[in-house]
């Protein structure tokens, strides 16, 4: 172990690049520029709907059939994104993003249908991809959830079209497939991965786009109560982070039980070079020898790999007796269980609590890599993890905006076509707060034009969200209907 | 004139002469030949042993010298570049077992998570989307593909049974 040393030592002296990537800090999300987004509906007095659920977006449980629909969407999607040129892309993408009067059956033509085949596969009671992330860990291989997207985008594009041509009960029903969908693909509620989990929000929010325009829609019926039945969190993070937190235990096993491990010299640098393949840890020049580099990097670590063993209970003869490899791998695991900890014990609080604390735990984990104080493990694989937990928030703040404009739409039907003075004038249904903020929306009016504005925690409000209202009264309102189907 | 054993007149004096003959003392010993053998046998395929260890060392020093930095694992020669699974087949002597036909580069989780928290879902890669599966391509009605292959038409020009 010592001529191990010593020749590390002595490798040092050699030009061995060590360049480590630093993680990104607070700052550079900081220095975006502020952007946001404005929608402007024209939304006209719309009731509830009798009965009150008649309208959902997420499949109800009578609706479902048994069975897991994983390898349903894998065999629809393949084939219905396989089957589209680039161009027909080109044109989908187009389509969502112009103005609806251009979407009609003639603009339509040639472009795939997504409705039919995916139906099936949205009203099975789960979707479980049974990903072997215990046994593979950083090397689990997912599906290609690209794809995922592709196919939702086809299928806004039919519920587009059912909006565009009045067809509002078609829309709602494929609004109901898209949104189950978009739940699917996190892969199920006990088992997820972080990748999952912003696919299925970054489809979700493709759906909210269609949701707005419906809304947006002469005589749209009220979707309050449609609103308050999609599940939120839309994608609980929480089940992705415990799978982060086991991350190198499942990558490798000899990591599970470091500190106990028996192995020979021999095997603990396999187990290096597993780890060195999972990173692409510094090799060092081409013209050394691979292992030679991993050699300087274990000689860089050992002392303060050292020093942390002697300050957490072992004494100088165990340290001593165990392999210089094993003593860098402690102290690697160990430092990442740690920073691990602090990092993904927010992800257990609502959002408005956990925002600061996952601000300070970046900035001084940033400080710390700064000062070389924290190992590779932790350093490769615990930055900008905390930006997910904003992005899940950010789409549960959408849906909760849009109940709030169906509560506004809900006042205006009861009270002869006008507009709230303010959100807590509303009683007729509960007003959703902003789970950004944990705060009301912002909201101010002005004769028939409402501004609904959901802020974020951040300082640049780069993820602002203004709505802008333009009540039409003149306009039918959407008409509730009892129960045996008769106009009010 | 054939004499009664069949020999000819001059065959059987040429045999009574061989048979007067007495076999003389050889010159060659079994044992000293057997060691002498022996010992050529040793000395000629020495210097086989030292060209072989020559090049044995020879060998043993070029593989210290400057290569890539590749780690070797098993039967696989492994590429671990961004993102991509690059796998060559080493020289084998031996089937490889199941586990060693395929080994990813060991990060495609950790970078396809790192892109999209970097860059966003949009970052996902998708499969190319040219095939060469011929004319039954994925995701194709089975009517269709039935038909196709009932009636040899090709679908993309548009011709039905």
């Amino acid at each position: 172990m010592r001529s191990l040393i010593a020749l590390a030592a002595a490798m040092l002296c050699l030009p061995v690049c060590a360049a480590q990537e630093t993680p990104p800090s607070s700052a550079s999300r900081a220095s975006q520029p502020a952007a946001g987004k404005v929608f402007r509906l024209h939304i006209t007095p719309a009731a509830q709907p009798v009965p009150s659920l008649k309208y959902q977006l997420m499949p109800p449980l009578p609706d479902q059939t048994p069975g897991n629909a994983a390898m349903l969407y894998e065999t629809v999607v393949e084939g219905m994104t396989h089957n589209v040129s680039p161009q027909q892309f080109d044109q989908i993408e187009r389509l969502l993003a112009a103005d609806l009067k251009e979407v009609t059956r003639q603009a339509v033509t040639g472009l795939p249908s997504a409705a039919p085949d995916l139906e099936i596969a949205a009203r099975r009671e789960r979707c479980d991809w049974e990903l072997p992330w215990r046994e593979r860990g950083v090397s689990l291989v997912i599906p290609y959830l690209g794809r995922y997207r592709q196919a939702c985008r086809i299928l806004a594009l039919d519920i587009r079209l059912s909006i565009a041509e009045g067809r509002y009960d078609d829309a709602l029903h494929d609004l109901q497939t898209g949104f189950a969908f978009a739940h699917h693909t996190q892969g199920g509620t006990i088992e997820s991965i972080t990748i999952a989990d912003l696919v299925s929000i970054s489809m979700l929010s493709i759906l909210n786009n269609q949701v707005i325009d419906l809304i947006g829609s002469p005589g749209s019926p009220n979707l309050y109560w449609a609103l308050a039945t999609v599940p939120r969190p839309f994608a609980n993070l929480w089940p992705a982070m415990q799978m982060e937190r086991a991350l190198w235990q499942s990558s490798i096993p000899a990591l599970k039980n470091v500190e106990k491990a028996q192995l020979t010299d021999e095997q603990w640098r396999d187990v290096l070079r597993q780890i060195q393949n999972a990173f692409g840890l510094p090799r060092g020049p081409d013209f050394l020898p691979p292992d030679l580099g991993l050699a300087a990097f274990v000689a860089a670590g050992y002392p303060p790999a050292k020093q942390y063993l002697l300050a957490h209970g072992y004494s100088e003869q165990q340290v001593e007796n165990m392999p210089v490899i094993q003593v860098v791998l402690i102290h690697q695991v160990n430092q990442y269980s740690q920073w691990a900890d602090e990092e993904f014990r927010w992800f257990s609080l609502p959002f408005p609590q956990a925002y600061l604390g996952l601000e300070k735990w970046e900035a001084s984990f940033t400080q710390a890599v700064k000062q070389k104080k924290v190992g590779f493990l932790a350093q490769f694989t615990l930055p900008i993890i905390s930006h997910a937990y904003l992005r899940t928030t950010l789409a549960d703040r959408q849906i909760a905006a849009l109940q709030c404009i169906e509560a506004i739409r809900l006042y205006a039907a009861d009270h002869a076509g006008q507009l709230p003075r303010r959100l807590q004038d509303i009683t007729e249904v509960p007003v959703p707060e902003n789970p950004a903020t944990g705060k009301p929306f912002g909201y101010t009016v002005n004769g028939n034009t409402a501004v609904l504005e959901a802020v974020s925690p951040e300082p640049t409000q780069e993820h602002l969200e203004r709505y802008e209202l333009i009540l039409d009264s003149s306009k039918p309102a959407a008409a509730s209907t009892d129960a045996k189907g008769d106009a009010q | 004139m054939p004499e009664e054993n069949g020999l000819t007149h001059e065959q059987a004096a040429f045999e009574s002469a061989l048979s007067a003959l007495a076999p003389a003392a050889g010159l060659i010993s079994r044992d000293r030949l057997m060691f002498q053998a022996g010992r050529r046998a040793a000395g000629s395929s020495g210097w086989l042993w030292r060209c072989a260890t020559l090049l044995l060392a020879l060998g043993l020093g070029l593989s210290l010298m400057p290569r890539t930095g590749r780690p070797i694992r098993g039967n696989a020669l492994l590429q671990p570049t961004a993102g991509t699974l690059q796998l060559a087949q080493g020289p084998t002597t031996q089937p490889p077992r199941p586990d060693q036909r395929y080994r990813p580069t060991g990060a495609e989780y950790l970078h396809l998570r790192q892109l999209v928290l970097q860059r966003g879902v949009a970052a996902l890669p998708v499969p190319s989307e040219t095939s060469s599966d011929g004319p039954w391509t994925r995701g194709r009605p089975l009517a269709r593909l039935l038909n196709e292959h009932a009636w040899g038409t090709d679908d993309s020009k548009g011709e039905t049974p």
